[in-house]
């Protein structure tokens, strides 16, 4: 492609304007080819677990290496600007005054990227930004709840707008949707150990720390085939996150 | 009718946190300025405020880290030079010596102590340079600058290479950013005096057996990986002891050819505390209560490096750096407020968790930890950030 932009440019009045624009054009492709690739991505998507970002660039906030994992769900969400505006305003505390310099917009942009961030990590302009890990505690006893089958505990645990995401990346059997609903969700965990005797080999549940907090490793004879963290709410379960897709399982068996 | 009467508060030091707290008086006085006139005096040694943090930056290129107090605060305020040697809080009064050595004694009723720290020296028979101060910064960059010349000259490829490398003692904040503004600045001097940049061998010596240990160790290995592309070489685990006529000695035993030792140490409390005639601690802190009171001295706070605070809901004490003495200041304003008027007064409560690193020009590292996640920011936007928590504590923002 540079090449023919190369050939043409003997024939051309503005070679170097034409050059800038052949390049951001490019780049413009290049970027939204990536985003469509997010955009046909077979049903719910999720941040892989124990993600190290490595990106040292300016524009990536790089998110940490021992992440919640209910935040990185939410920031994932954000554009890099939003991600970098949304952690200065609300980690730091900063003005945005300060934040419209150290990013390099107006004031009035940065405003605009805070309120967009905060919508589309779904918290309201007054609500403080606080997304809680089950502590192992909680991850036991919902544990223990399942394996009992005990249905009112299992839904006790749960907050009324509960929900689940599933990523199975389209190799894995998940929920393509997410599910939402208390009644549902028991439902589905229920259904969930009900079916793990058809495992072959049978199914290891393990708690481990994953991101920071304490997640499920759920193992079979194939290797790790979920792995599962949740976020408490108010005490009960607000999110429930469960990767299913090997690709983003891979890593873990290293 | 009855006049009322001004109040006198007297800033002893020019630093971060007597900076800010003049900034912060001033605020909070203005809003109260039709009840109570007062006069407000700063003291310091030297007629400008020294950006401490910045120390480094003379240690490589010419950038002046003075700012005269008159610029910061053109009116409003009454500057006084001289060195401060008793509080005599019973009569609310201080006696000074200003530079020709002519005692003084001023009258007070509100006195804030923001005397800060000094750089930590090493013993004179250990060699080296330790960058403490302004002349010493200009005198290390004159000593690696001679070196570098030196080594155009140099015949010997063995004594080239001790004159081309630099040993950073003291990895703190301020040993991190010493050894990454050398290694950038020296090798550009190299390339243009036709030596190859990559033999400009900054050791960066650590006595600790990772960088950061006030955060969690992937932060210090991504600062380690971050000073190694660089230029710079940490070495864990390693203690020098001397430095003598070029060879390094090591507490193992080892020794190292260098052509120059930098000493960075950290700080200590101001030495001029042990005689001032308030209450210390064993270690020279000023003793304070959670709304920064000393301890049996009326009228008297302390605050920044001088002082130690403790966060009276989570008994921690009150990180060093111009991050807090900011805040502590901003809060100290509020808490004379409330003094004057008689009301509670807001204690003290901890900054949030946050270290800035300059890595070289434009480059730095920012971490912070918050709802669970290590944030970090790298790159130019950490360098902007680092900035700007430099400009903000100077009262250049």
């Amino acid at each position: 492609m540079e090449k023919d932009g190369i050939l043409k440019l003997e024939r051309l009045v503005e070679p170097k304007a034409y050059l800038c624009k052949m390049v951001t054009n490019r780049c413009r492709d290049l970027f939204n080819s990536a985003r469509k690739r997010r955009e046909q991505y077979f049903g719910q998507w999720l941040p892989e677990p124990l993600l190290t970002p490595n990106d040292e660039s300016f524009e990536s906030v790089v998110q940490g290496e021992l992440l919640s994992y209910a935040m990185l769900v939410l920031l994932e969400r954000l554009s890099l600007t939003e991600r970098a505006v949304f952690v200065l305003r609300e980690a730091l505390g900063f003005e945005y005054a300060d934040i419209a310099e150290l990013v390099g917009k107006s004031e009035a942009n940065c405003r605009k990227l805070i309120s967009r961030a905060r919508g589309k990590m779904g918290i309201t302009p007054d609500e403080p930004v606080n997304p809680e890990a089950a502590s192992e505690e909680w991850v036991r006893r919902l544990l223990a709840a399942l394996e009992q089958g005990n249905v009112d505990m299992v839904v006790s645990m749960l907050a009324k707008d509960v929900v689940l995401v599933s990523d199975g990346g389209g190799k894995a059997f998940a929920a393509v949707h997410p599910i939402e609903s208390r009644d549902l969700v028991a439902r589905f965990l229920l259904g969930l150990i009900r079916k793990t005797p058809h495992y072959e080999g049978g199914v290891h549940v393990e708690m481990r720390d994953i991101n920071g907090q304490t997640g499920l490793v759920v193992r079979s004879g194939e290797g790790i085939v979920t792995v599962a963290l949740m976020h408490v709410e108010r005490n009960s379960i607000r999110n429930l996150y469960f990767v299913r897709n090997p690709d983003k399982l891979r890593h873990l068996l290293k | 009718m009855v006049a009322i009467k001004g109040l006198t508060c007297i800033v002893i030091g020019g630093g971060y946190a007597g900076i800010n707290a003049v900034k912060a008086i001033r605020k909070t006085f203005k809003g109260q300025a039709s009840k109570r006139t007062l006069r407000l005096i700063l003291i310091d040694k030297n007629p400008y405020h020294f950006r401490k943090v910045l120390l480094f930056k003379p240690a490589v290129g010419d950038e002046d880290i003075t700012i005269p107090l008159t610029r910061l605060f053109p009116e409003g305020v009454e500057f006084v030079q001289a060195t401060v040697t008793k509080i005599e809080s019973g009569e609310r009064r201080l006696l000074c010596q200003d530079a020709e050595g002519n005692k003084n004694s001023i009258k007070y009723d509100f006195l804030v102590l923001a005397v800060g720290s000094v750089v930590r020296q090493p013993d004179p028979d250990q060699g080296g340079m330790a960058l403490a101060s302004l002349d010493a910064a200009w005198k290390i960059r004159e000593a690696w600058r001679a070196n570098i010349k030196e080594a155009v000259k140099e015949k010997s490829a063995k004594e080239r290479q001790r004159l081309m490398t630099i040993a950073v003692v003291g990895a703190g904040i301020s040993g991190i950013e010493t050894s990454a503004e050398l290694a950038y600045f020296i090798r550009e001097d190299a390339v243009l005096l036709g030596l190859d940049p990559s033999a400009v061998r900054i050791k960066l010596f650590n006595a600790n057996k990772r960088l950061f240990p006030a955060g969690p160790a992937k932060v210090g290995l991504k600062l380690e990986r971050s000073l190694d592309a660089c230029g710079v070489t940490t070495l864990h685990g390693s203690r020098v002891l001397q430095e003598k006529e070029g060879a390094l000695t090591l507490s193992n035993g080892e020794t190292m050819s260098v052509g120059l030792c930098v000493w960075t140490l950290g700080l200590l409390p101001n030495p001029m505390l042990q005689s001032i005639g308030l209450p210390i601690t064993p270690e020279g802190y000023v003793i304070v209560d959670a709304s920064y009171r000393v301890q049996g001295a009326q009228g008297v706070y302390s605050i920044g490096d001088c002082a130690r605070i403790v966060d009276p809901a989570s008994g921690r004490v009150d990180g060093k750096t111009c991050k807090e003495a900011t805040a502590q200041a901003a809060r100290l304003g509020k808490i004379l407020s409330a003094d004057i008027a008689g009301h509670p007064t807001p204690p003290h409560k901890e900054f949030i968790y946050f270290f800035c690193f300059a890595l070289g020009p434009e480059q730095g590292m920012v971490w912070t930890h918050q709802w669970g996640l290590d944030i970090i920011f790298t790159g130019k936007l950490g360098w902007r950030i680092r900035k700007f928590t430099w400009d903000s504590a100077s009262l250049l923002k």
